[in-house]
């Protein structure tokens, strides 16, 4: 493994720096609890995979949140961050691939945030679990990489790469000047023997995993089911009028801005778990004004990760009911075998289809588009 | 108990002491629960694991009327550790525990689930022959080591020892006025240091004096004999009065 990230460009990566967990989701918490105290910040983009929310509130830490812009591409503003940072702020979190957005962020970003947490002496927390699902050629820089100076700690595993979730199996890679985090590194290292060890099975397949033959290249490359679906999924969904979604530069997720006034906890009621779930609902102007995590209606993240195998209907139909009963075998189909790289494009019409139904369906007046909507909202202060 | 108390812990049958404990007792435990609307909370993991007849009762069988959680796992009597795979089985009033149950369930979907490969092996593991039921007989390996390391314990002079009734453990107690230790934790290094013997001390329990430790029956016959002989030979040591107090100079 730390062959993995010497054959990255990190060339001093060593043994003794990694650390085995039960998925990226245990590293999270136990590297927040080792570092938390009560009062301490940690600065987590907005929008954000939630756990690293959750976990920081549930270490008695205080979330920050700083606005990764959609006009900016979905990337963070270094300036923000920058004004964002107090005398109790402990930690930087970025989420490189980003869920739920989709967006890669580029060097000189990166080299912005890295600096951030030299001057301001803050661990750098670098969620790269998506860091081989890139699309087009984008360049994913690992922020390891981009500093020997600055205490990092790079969290991937074996759930996305490598499509094992169900193994539990993650990692972090400390690097940066250990020595300044020795009692940290301590902690964390008797919270890591309080759960015992990684589960020893799926220990096994990481060697196998990370050496060898990559399958995830073909997957990624055009033709290849994940970029297929990204691709298709981004076309469909901005055909819908009023829908906006940006192009997903990596990982497995697109990010829309939904209609102003629909309310996408309504429509999607019928199953939670369906092929389509809204996690988190963000409002852009209460987003960007307070920095706080609204629940307002406005985005909802799109998984282009399914699929399913349902003949495709030629015609929409405004019947909310029959939206429900699809997303229901949609559901049921998703339990079977997973379809290949050309049926990816049917299963997403079939998503957007149902979308589309569900939300004629909701009996919402015609729906302005986000962007018409949106001017009579109070403005970023 | 104070007015702040939430639950009650018990570990029986226990590490690191291998008490089993008898039902009166048991009964006691969880009425007290019942009369200050305590969480029982239930570490069994060792259930499988007793010695000459004792009897482990699920303390979840004694009461349908005190909210109790009982854990196990794959990592004793199955013997498979590495697999990090174990459950909690939640019984009781559990309407009256609606807004925790709710919160377990978001820590553990927090986590996303326990490992799938080890959810594989819990069927295996639970259903059909149960080769646990081998070893703790007489002639079975944990039965005869837990004998062997009791034996040879117990002919050491001022070792004070229990036979376990349940798990792998044994908890000597060295007598104070033979050995009187300043730090079981500097004497249980030091005994790593001069025999290469691990053994734990006390303290690492939580337990309240400085004259205990724990010893793990898991070692071959042979090997817990060589091993408890460099106890022997490193406590002989201890005894002499001339033989310096402690260990805190050493290494
Ligand atoms: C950004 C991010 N980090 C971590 C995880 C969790 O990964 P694991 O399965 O290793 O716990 C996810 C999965 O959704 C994720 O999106």
């Amino acid at each position: 493994m730390a062959q993995y990230y010497q054959a990255r460009g990190i060339e001093n990566a060593d043994p003794d720096d990694i650390y085995l967990g039960n998925g990226v989701s245990e590293l999270i918490t136990m590297v927040l609890q080792a570092l938390l105290g009560p009062g301490d910040e940690v600065l987590i983009p907005a929008p954000d995979y939630p756990l690293w929310t959750g976990a920081t509130k549930l270490c008695g830490g205080t979330p920050v949140h700083y606005i990764c812009d959609e006009e900016n591409r979905w990337w963070p503003d270094p300036e923000e961050i920058e004004a964002k940072v107090t005398e109790n702020t402990k930690a930087l979190v970025l989420i490189n691939p980003n869920n739920p957005t989709g967006a890669v962020y580029p060097r000189h970003i990166l080299e912005k945030l890295v600096d951030i947490a030299r001057r301001h002496h803050l661990m750098l927390l670098a969620d790269e679990i998506y860091e081989n699902i890139t699309f087009d050629d984008v360049e994913m820089v690992n922020a390891a990489s981009l500093s020997d100076d600055v205490v990092t700690i790079t969290f991937s595993g074996l759930s996305k790469t490598w499509r094992v979730a169900g193994f539990r199996s993650g990692w972090i890679y400390v690097s940066g000047p250990k020595q300044r985090a020795a009692s940290y590194l301590e902690g964390l290292e008797l919270l890591m023997n309080m759960r015992m060890c990684a589960n020893v099975p799926a220990q096994h397949a990481l060697q196998a995993a990370l050496g060898g033959y990559q399958s995830i290249g073909e997957l990624i490359a055009p033709g290849g089911r994940l970029y297929e679906q990204r691709t298709t999924a981004h076309r469909l969904l901005n055909e819908i009028p009023g829908v906006d979604a940006h192009r997903a530069d990596g990982a497995l997720y697109l990010f829309l801005a939904w209609m102003q006034r629909c309310t996408p906890s309504k429509m999607m009621r019928p199953s939670s778990s369906s092929c389509c779930v809204p996690r988190r609902f963000w409002s852009r102007t209460g987003a960007r004004s307070t920095g706080r995590t609204p629940s307002t209606s406005g985005w909802w993240r799109c998984p282009v990760s399914r699929t399913w195998r349902r003949p495709l209907r030629g015609s929409l139909t405004s019947s909310a009911t029959i939206a429900r009963e699809r997303s229901r075998a949609s559901e049921a189909a998703c339990a079977q075998a997973p379809g290949r790289g050309q049926a990816a494009s049917a299963v997403l019409l079939q998503l957007l289809t149902d979308l589309l139904e569900a939300l004629l369906g909701a009996g919402e007046p015609p729906l302005a588009p986000v962007r018409q909507g949106f001017a009579a909202l109070p403005q970023r202060q | 108990m104070t007015d702040r108390t939430k639950a009650l812990v018990v570990i029986n049958l226990n590490n690191p002491t291998g008490a089993v404990y008898p039902k009166e007792i048991l009964e006691a435990l969880v009425d007290i629960a019942r009369r200050h609307n305590l969480i029982l909370m239930a570490d069994e993991i060792y259930e499988k694991i007793t010695y000459d007849g004792a009897e482990a009762i699920n303390m979840c069988t004694l009461a349908d009327d005190v909210f109790t959680i009982t854990y196990s796992g794959l990592s004793k009597t199955w013997r498979a550790a590495g697999f990090r795979s174990g459950w909690c089985y939640i019984s009781g009033p559990q309407y009256r525990a609606k807004s925790y149950l709710e919160g377990l369930q978001l820590m553990s979907n927090l986590r996303m689930c326990p490992n799938v490969p080890g959810q594989h092996a819990i069927q295996t593991a639970l259903g059909g022959y149960q080769s646990i039921d081998d070893l703790i007989a007489p002639g079975g390996l944990l039965h005869e080591q837990r004998q062997v390391a009791y034996d040879r314990l117990r002919e050491i002079e001022g070792v004070q020892v229990e036979q376990m009734d349940g798990a792998m453990y044994l908890f000597p107690r060295l007598d104070p006025e033979i050995y009187p230790i300043e730090s079981d934790e500097a004497f249980v290094i030091e005994l790593l240091r001069q025999q290469k013997i691990l053994v734990s001390h006390g303290r690492a329990f939580n337990w309240i004096d400085d004259q205990h430790f724990r010893l793990v029956t898991l070692p071959a016959v042979a090997e817990l004999e060589s091993a408890i002989e460099g106890i022997s030979d490193f406590l002989a040591g201890y005894r002499t009065p001339s033989a310096p107090h402690g260990c805190s100079e050493a290494g």
